[in-house]
């Protein structure tokens, strides 16, 4: 899968950054702009039209940050490695989309500035477990060919018995990683759906069958994998999609080498509807019957999801009793209702479930 | 007469002419040459209301001035044909005057040449201190908008029509513009209101009069009229039914068809109907949730309510007690039910 740009800017900051001039020797013959600051992109840009553009920056901020969760929703504890915002794949339901402030694709090019960063944070909480992620603004691999950032995450993270980095993707770049000798740094993994939510709403994307045969190779190679139903989507007919899509994951892949599966219903801000709207009028996704919830989101009513997440977790658990199963940013009553239990009510938290699967991890590794 | 035949594209905003009052400067320096002249009422063609500003404004208090102080302000008109006269500004007090019988009365005399849309500006302006009702607003944006371009009806004429000089608002009222005028009246009371109408025209056009009609039938305010318009859009796609169809489904109809019950009696019964399409699951939960607290057996003192939406599942317990005696029998019909866990059942 390439993805094709028409055009590519670069700010002043960024330019005689390595990264930078690797990407325009990449694309001799793309149109390239040189701007001291973001331009606006103006009210005739569509996002289409933007995620076209390459725009190489320096981010100046917090390359490491906590994900965005909401007290009343049980977050992983998750930390976001802030590498670029948006990506060349056009999901219709992208939270990205009602962010159109950060148009195009952007690569933050300051790749050195990121790894002193991480080096700080580790060394100021010494013994804590670093799970980061690229997956939450862009998409971990989309850009790998291109960039090559994953060839420095094998540079620079062995010397880190606490650190993980999970590469969420929707791709199947995974040419870089099959280079390499797997480390217990890294995790590789895919968001799912059913083939026909992939076909509708995710556009650009590899298929379900193309991510399972990338999935596939990285086991093979000896990586440990997650996997994200994230999100899911209710539709006529869904039961039997994601059973399919479940019982897909584990004709390819051995479920010994899955850390672990997440599920999320689908949820947005409802300043996304007028856009899904406009943007992907066939979706009928996003006329169902959702409710404000506690974080302002809209989600399913709590009674649908906790009925999507029991069935989930049943058919997951149908292939591995063992197979850690979480649920992204939902609140305690469905975790009851779903697991049983409530993390951090008289058992560990999501964070220290999460944070002891990796050291699992290590210890199997070595 | 010199009647302007004004052409308009279908289906989108109207491509204006070009505008004779560029600035707000020119606006506020329209002045004519008048000549004064007595005409007799006779003369008058009181058919002709191209510039006609003026909506539902009762005429008694006006004839009652007029027989105490006499015209003070004098009335504007364009000859037409011989001896023929239109009326520019002053349709009122010459209706005033004729109701008193007075057959003729001194008017300034617009000259010939002044085009049409000078002569409304003029109106216009003649009568911006008395303000201007919705049913006005929408008269007045629509008969200028032949005449004046857009970036003046934005700029100048919205901001003293006391509107927001915005685009949506400028398109809304010229939507509502082409409404039958048989709404005006509503629209005047507040039984109907430019954003629901224009919500109406836009989402609905085949069911536009049904629709107009139901709300001034049930009396609803901006609100329910806007959720209702909201609801059923979101109905229609969610089913991919036909909004007709959903508006004369049975159990709509049975609602209307119900001789006892009141329009508001009626239009909380197709809220409640509507809710319950759009939110199937929540209601289920609802009823769950009834079914639930009703086998608790707790008194009428106590009540349970539920986390908004169902959401994250907190529940509070209420109690209203005025003495120790009241709380202590309260609590003894909560105890049974909190022993056998009954509490765990709420959905």
């Amino acid at each position: 899968m390439s993805f094709s740009f028409k055009k590519i800017i670069v700010e002043e900051s960024a330019r005689y950054a390595p990264l930078t001039e690797a990407i325009l020797q990449t694309f001799p013959n793309l149109p390239v702009e040189r701007v001291d600051q973001l331009p606006p992109l103006g009210p005739q840009g569509s996002i289409a039209e933007s995620k076209r553009i390459l725009y190489l920056t320096r981010f100046k901020g917090e390359l490491i940050r906590p994900c965005p969760g909401t007290k009343e929703y049980i977050c992983c504890g998750y930390r976001i490695l802030h590498i670029g915002t948006n990506c060349p794949i056009d999901c219709s339901y992208c939270i990205l989309q009602a962010y159109f402030n950060q148009p195009y694709t952007r690569l933050f090019v300051n790749t050195a500035d990121l790894f002193d960063q991480l080096k700080a944070h580790v060394h100021e909480h010494p013994g804590e477990i670093f799970r980061l992620g690229t997956g939450e603004f862009t998409d971990s691999l989309a850009l790998d060919p291109l960039t090559g950032f994953s060839r420095h995450l094998f540079q620079e993270l062995p010397v880190y018995s606490n650190v993980v980095v999970e590469l969420k993707t929707k791709t199947r770049a995974v040419g870089n990683l099959l280079k390499e000798i797997p480390i217990s740094n890294i995790i590789v993994s895919w968001s799912l759906n059913p083939q026909e939510i992939i076909r509708k709403e995710e556009r650009g994307a590899a298929s379900l069958s193309e991510r399972l045969e990338a999935a596939r190779q990285c086991q093979e190679r000896g990586y440990f994998l997650g996997f994200h139903f994230d999100p899911i989507i209710v539709f006529p007919g869904w039961e039997a999609a994601y059973r399919r899509t479940v019982e897909a994951l584990f004709s390819a892949l051995s479920p010994e080498g899955i850390v672990w599966i997440s599920l999320g219903c689908f949820r947005f801000i409802p300043t996304l509807k007028p856009i899904i709207q406009k943007r992907s009028p066939s979706s009928r996704y996003i006329h169902q019957e959702f409710i404000p919830a506690l974080d302002k989101k809209m989600r399913y009513v709590q009674s649908v999801r906790i009925e999507v997440y029991r069935k989930m977790v049943q058919w997951i658990r149908a292939h591995g009793k063992e197979i850690t199963v979480y649920l992204c940013m939902e609140n305690s009553s469905v975790w009851d209702k779903v697991f049983g239990f409530v993390p951090g009510e008289n058992c560990s938290t999501l964070t220290e479930i999460l944070d002891q699967r990796v050291l699992d991890l290590a210890m199997v590794k070595k | 007469m010199k009647r302007r035949r004004i052409l308009r594209p279908e289906g989108s905003l109207r491509q204006f002419p070009p505008d004779p009052f560029q600035s707000k400067k020119n606006m506020q320096s329209v002045n004519f040459n008048w000549k004064i002249k007595d005409i007799y009422l006779s003369q008058l063609d009181w058919t002709e209301t191209s510039f006609r500003l003026t909506y539902n404004r009762p005429l008694p208090p006006l004839v009652h001035s007029i027989r105490t102080i006499g015209i003070q302000h004098p009335m504007v008109l364009q000859e037409v044909g011989p001896e023929r006269y239109r009326i520019v500004a002053g349709w009122r007090r010459l209706r005033a005057l004729q109701s008193i019988g007075l057959e003729s009365i001194q008017c300034r005399i617009a000259p010939a040449e002044i085009p049409d849309g000078e002569l409304l500006i003029w109106n216009f302006y003649d009568n911006l201190d008395r303000g201007f009702n919705p049913v006005e607003q929408v008269l007045a944006i629509k008969k200028m908008s032949a005449f004046v371009n857009e970036k003046a009806l934005l700029d100048d004429i919205l901001p003293l029509l006391g509107l927001a000089s915005k685009t949506e608002i400028l398109r809304r009222y010229l939507t509502i513009g082409e409404l039958s005028p048989s709404y005006q009246n509503a629209l005047f009371q507040n039984r109907l209101f430019p954003e629901t109408i224009e919500s109406s025209m836009r989402d609905f056009p085949n069911l536009t009069n049904c629709i107009l009609a139901l709300f001034i039938f049930l009396q609803w305010g901006y609100q329910k009229q806007k959720e209702f318009l909201a609801d059923l859009l979101e109905l229609s796609k969610r089913s991919g039914q036909d909004p007709r169809g959903i508006l004369f489904s049975k159990p709509i109809t049975e609602i209307f068809q119900y001789s006892l019950w009141s329009p508001q009696q009626k239009g909380a019964a197709l809220r409640k109907y509507f809710r319950a399409c759009l939110f199937p699951a929540l209601t289920e939960t609802e009823k769950a949730f009834s079914r639930s607290v009703a086998s608790l057996n707790l008194d009428q003192r106590t009540k349970i309510a539920p986390p908004p939406f169902f959401e994250g599942g907190k529940y509070r317990l209420e109690v209203a007690f005025s003495s120790n005696r009241e709380l202590s029998q309260s609590l003894e019909r909560i105890l049974p039910s909190l022993e056998e866990e009954k509490f765990d059942g709420l959905p």
